[in-house]
Order: C-alpha cells, then structure tokens, then sequence
C-alpha cells in the first residue's frame, strides 16, 4: 500500500465515521424520513369537546440509518448508502492508484 | 316513620340505580349527529411498534353518523367508517405497502367500519361528559370482530364559540380500543419489519346535529 493509497483509506474511514455521527446527532432513526409526525395546537373548543390534538405529518428531512426501500427521493439519502457510496469511491481510487504505483516501478 | 324513611330511600337508590343516564343539557330527544368534517379535522389514529421504530398512521376521512337519546346513552346506535386508502404513515413505500394484498387490501376492502352494538359502564363525568365502555363489530380486511372501546363522550349547546366548528349542537368523542392483526388475517410485515401484534387504535372526532 503506498502513500495515496493509504490516504485514501483514512479520508473512506474518516468520512464514514462522520456520516454515522451525523446519523447520531440526527436522531438515530432507523429509516431515513421525509416527513415526520406533529401535534396541531389545541384550540379551546377542543378542550371544551374533550379530543385530543390532531396529528399531522409535516414535511422534514430525517437522516436515517437506511432508506425505506428502493426509492428514487431524498429519502435514497442514508448513512448506510453514503457509507457505500464513500466505499465505492475509496475502492475505486485506491485501485487507480495501485495501478499508477506498477506503471511508475516499471 | 323510620320504617318509611328506610323504605322511601331504598326506593330512591334503586331507582336512581336503574335511571337511564345520559346528558343533563338544556335539550332533549333523540339527536342524530353527523362527523362528517369536509376540512379533514376529524381523526383516526393507528399506532403500533416495531423492533426498530414506532408507527403511527393517521386518517383524516373519518365518517359516520350516531343516534341517541340525549336522556339516556345507553340508546346509541350508529357507525364510523375510515377509507383504506386514506391512510398515512408518513413513509410513501410504507403507505403503498400498507394498502398492498398482503396487507389491508385495500382494493378488495376499501373500508374499516365500527358498528355501535351496546354501552355500558357509564359514568357521568360532568352534566355534559360521558364516558363509557362503547361495544361494536369492527370490520377491516374483510374480517368483523367485536371489541370494546373505551370512549369519552362530551355534549356542547351550540354557541357563539361552537359555531365556528359547526351548525348545531356538538358531539366530541374520543374512543379508543386495541385489535391483534392476526384476528383480522394481516400479515405483521412492513418494509421487512416485523409489527407488533396490537394496534392501537384511536378516535377523535367531532359531529354535529345541524348536519
């Protein structure tokens, strides 16, 4: 392993610890969300016919860990497929120069 | 006379025992009252868990009309309905799973349905608040089974304030109860999540009777 790409597989790893930081920080959910559940404020007439608040969903983006199936929204945005996409990446680079580091030896 | 006054107040206790109890508001009779709200605000709520996370689906197109005599609770009759398709978990896949064939069916079913059989345990909160145990058949996925709902039941005069909401007199009831899904032939798997077997189901809504 030379220098670059040794380089490579700290900046993959790095960034991968950020991403489930993040995730972390975000909640931890499980499933990446794009709306999530809000009570409406309680009028008067409410607590006077004895209900209790209605619940809506609200548009919001939740980082989650995986997304909710195969789904072509931002809900496709996840931890886990950063993570694989942050992996793709470094594989690729790290290949490229392996491959760079024979060419200069010959 | 003492032998009277045992016998007169005996009397009075059974009676008051075997009194129909309802409403103490200024109107009387039987009054239909319709929850039918076209602004959406009427609403169901289903709530279960998974392993990994809680669900919560919730429907605004809660339907239904009830009857009863304002005197006495216990002549309720009537029904509620709640399209299928008008549920929202708040996840688009989940939803469309939620109405698949392995689910609600939502094709084959289009409805749940709670239809009021009896009431008992009644309890007078205040002159114009209820609660009780509310017993009906409720049918979802082509399936019909009896439970009992806890239900909360308050009567509002129409005023000033309650005219804002709507015409008439008001009837807000919140009702809840629990189901198993496997009594209802549904398969506890959504999004390769296993759900809890129970449901839990609840009802807030508001009708009127100038509707």
């Amino acid at each position: 392993m030379n220098t670059k790409q040794k380089n490579v597989v700290t900046l993959g790893i790095i960034l991968i610890i950020v991403t489930f930081i993040i995730w972390l920080l975000s909640g931890g959910d499980f499933f990446t969300k794009t709306q999530i559940l809000v009570e409406k404020e309680t009028t008067e007439l409410d607590k006077m016919l004895g209900v209790e608040p209605q619940k809506e969903y609200e548009d919001k983006f939740v980082f989650g860990l995986v997304p909710p199936g195969i789904v072509a929204t931002a809900e496709m945005i996840s931890a886990s497929t950063i993570s694989a996409l942050i992996l793709l990446v470094s594989g690729i680079l790290f290949f490229k120069y392996k491959t760079k580091n024979k060419m200069e030896t010959i | 006379m003492k032998t009277i006054l045992q016998t007169f107040f005996i009397a009075i206790v059974a009676v008051s025992f075997t009194a129909a109890q309802g409403f103490k508001v200024n109107t009387s009779g039987e009054q239909t009252f319709n929850f039918e709200d076209k602004k959406g605000r009427n609403q169901a709520t289903f709530f279960s868990t998974t392993p990994l996370e809680d669900i919560t689906g919730i429907s605004n197109s809660v339907k239904g009309k009830v009857t009863f005599n304002v005197s006495d609770i216990k002549t309720l009759k009537g029904s509620i309905s709640i399209p299928v398709a008008s549920l929202d978990t708040g996840i688009e896949l989940r939803n469309e799973h939620l109405l698949s064939d392995n689910w609600m069916d939502a094709e084959s079913y289009p409805n749940i349905t709670f239809e009021i059989k009896s009431v008992s345990d009644i309890k007078a909160e205040a002159d114009n608040k209820i609660t009780a145990k509310v017993t009906g058949d409720f049918t979802a996925h082509g399936v019909t089974k009896q439970v009992v709902a806890d239900v909360t039941i308050t009567y509002l005069l129409e005023s000033e304030q309650t005219k804002s909401r709507a015409p008439g007199d008001l009837l807000g009831v919140q009702a809840k109860f629990n189901v198993n899904l496997s009594d209802y032939d549904i398969e506890n798997m959504i999004i390769g999540q296993k759900v809890a077997e129970e449901i839990e189901i609840s009802i807030n809504m508001v009708g009127s009777n100038a509707m």
